[in-house]
């Protein structure tokens, strides 16, 4: 396994509901990944910001899993790491 | 008075089978969180696949990578894990409210009021064990009876994502024929001496006059001989009837060993200001600080200095420090770690507010800047300037942490 520190805005399209949230596709460097599974969510704070922090599996990312952070203080979505499997 | 039940939860392999939720293609291989194997970190906890090449939690991880080079070794994410340790016991605080953390991944629940409901003890115990393992992808090993050791030594039993139940009239029997070493409390050492006096299993020790004992190792030598029949304490406190915390400390192992005086200083100037911080949070103030020196090759010297006042800031807590180390530090030797300990606590309330800041510059506007600024963009986003240019912290600004691009920043003095 590798793991790639990517720390990059992405575009996310995400699911609110009954208090949860959950990423659905997000768009990273012109492609479109379509999340099918959440593996897994944990917060973290700096400061008074709250980050919420994914581990999602893609249609197209075969068993790669990526990190996915969303900044709930400037509501803004990043890819912090993409662990490669293999 | 009515008996008890006593649950004791312990989260199987709990940070990799976090990690391996996050990352499911690894599960079936040795995975080792941890330190850096090529630097001088530890085994935090390693998989079951690692364990079977004789990697164990708390071993260096260059040796964990020696004896099982091909494992992955992933670095410890404790937002992560504290993340799921709140999930669990948000579970187990459905069913009874005396439960007691014993760490984040343990824990001890008194289910004596919850049986009946349930439907008994072992359909209470697979009841949560499944809801932690289909709601939160985790499994948990649980052990019953009637008081805590007794829990405790069963849930070590049958691991993993196992349960036992020992309930009184078992114990003798189950405990009769293992070894003394397998009893809770035995160390190394003290199975050694043991065994000199003949005794190899639990049930002899039970039987065995405790008199002698008690003549070898005082009073613990009484207490041995009742927790091998199985006897204990069967009281589970919740968080808030545990009693306060008498100290609050930070340590810090450097990256390679350290002889820079200046380097040390700064790492105990901002573990002061963390200590300090924390105290302050949790509205107490202590009247004696400690200093922990660790040398290359383990040698630990820790000293001590009590106060006539009770304190809580960084500017009390680091010139005492400060003043510990020089005192004791043998000059050129290489230091692994340091520690900063303020001890002897008590809550500020408690405290005549002419004692608690009799300081000649009171220092407490500044303190409480501090910690606003703190709350709101983070715990490494202002400190001593010594903390950033002798320790060589990476402290990250506010303004890196809005994600803005990296600001540069030159030492002053050069």
């Amino acid at each position: 396994m590798r793991v790639e520190t990517i720390q990059e805005p992405v575009e996310v399209i995400a699911l609110f509901r009954e208090g949860k949230l959950s990423p659905l596709r997000f768009r990273w460097r012109q492609r479109v990944y379509r999340v099918t599974r959440i593996n897994g969510g944990w917060d973290t704070e700096e400061g008074a910001t709250r980050y919420h922090h994914f581990a999602v599996m893609s249609e197209s990312g075969g068993d790669d899993v990526f990190e996915l952070s969303y900044n709930a203080r400037a509501h803004h979505w990043r890819i912090e790491k993409v662990s490669l499997a293999g | 008075m009515k008996a008890k039940t006593i649950f004791h939860l312990d989260m199987d392999q709990f940070f990799v089978a976090v990690e391996l939720k996050c990352l499911p293609h690894l599960r079936g291989q040795p995975v080792i969180v941890g330190g850096d194997p090529h630097g001088r970190g530890i085994v935090t906890t390693s998989s079951y696949e690692a364990r079977r090449f004789g990697v164990k939690s708390g071993m260096p991880a260059g040796e964990a990578f020696r004896l099982c080079p091909q494992a992955v070794f992933l670095k410890p994410d404790g937002a992560k894990y504290v993340h799921a340790s709140e999930q669990v016991f948000n579970v187990l605080r459905e069913y009874t409210d005396r439960v007691e953390p014993v760490s984040i991944d343990e824990a001890y629940l008194d289910v004596t009021d919850a049986l009946q409901a349930a439907g008994g003890v072992e359909r209470l115990a697979y009841t949560i064990k499944n809801r932690i393992k289909n709601e939160l992808g985790l499994s948990a090993t649980i052990g019953a009876g009637p008081n805590r050791l007794v829990a405790k030594m069963a849930s070590g039993m049958n691991k993993p994502d196992g349960f036992t139940y020992l309930p009184s009239h078992k114990i003798a029997g189950v405990f009769r024929d293992l070894p003394v070493g397998d009893l809770y409390g035995v160390g190394r050492a003290t199975e050694r001496v043991l065994e000199s006096f003949g005794i190899r299993t639990i049930g002899r020790l039970a039987d065995f006059p405790a008199e002698i004992l008690r003549r070898r190792f005082g009073k613990w030598g009484e207490e041995l001989v009742h927790v091998a029949r199985g006897e204990g304490s069967d009281v589970v406190q919740k968080t808030e009837e545990r009693p306060d915390e008498k100290s609050m400390g930070h340590e810090h192992t450097f990256g390679a060993d350290v002889t820079d005086v200046e380097t040390i200083l700064g790492r105990l100037h901002l573990l002061s200001e963390r200590v300090a911080r924390r105290l302050r949070a949790a509205h107490m103030a202590g009247r004696c600080v400690s200093v922990k020196i660790r040398y290359h090759g383990f040698e630990t010297n820790t000293h001590e200095h009590k106060l006539k006042r009770y304190i809580q800031h960084e500017t009390d807590i680091y010139p005492v420090a400060e003043m510990l180390f020089r005192e004791s530090y043998e000059a050129g030797r290489p230091v692994r770690l340091v520690g900063v300990q303020v001890c002897a606590l008590w809550p500020t309330a408690r405290i005549l507010q002419l004692e608690l800041f009799m300081a000649p510059e009171n220092p407490d506007w500044l303190a409480h800047a501090c910690d606003e600024i703190k709350d709101r963009f983070g715990e490494s986003s202002i400190g001593f300037a010594s903390g950033i240019f002798h320790a060589g912290a990476k402290r990250k600004s506010a303004y890196q942490r809005m994600n803005r691009p990296n600001m540069s920043y030159r030492h002053p003095l050069r």
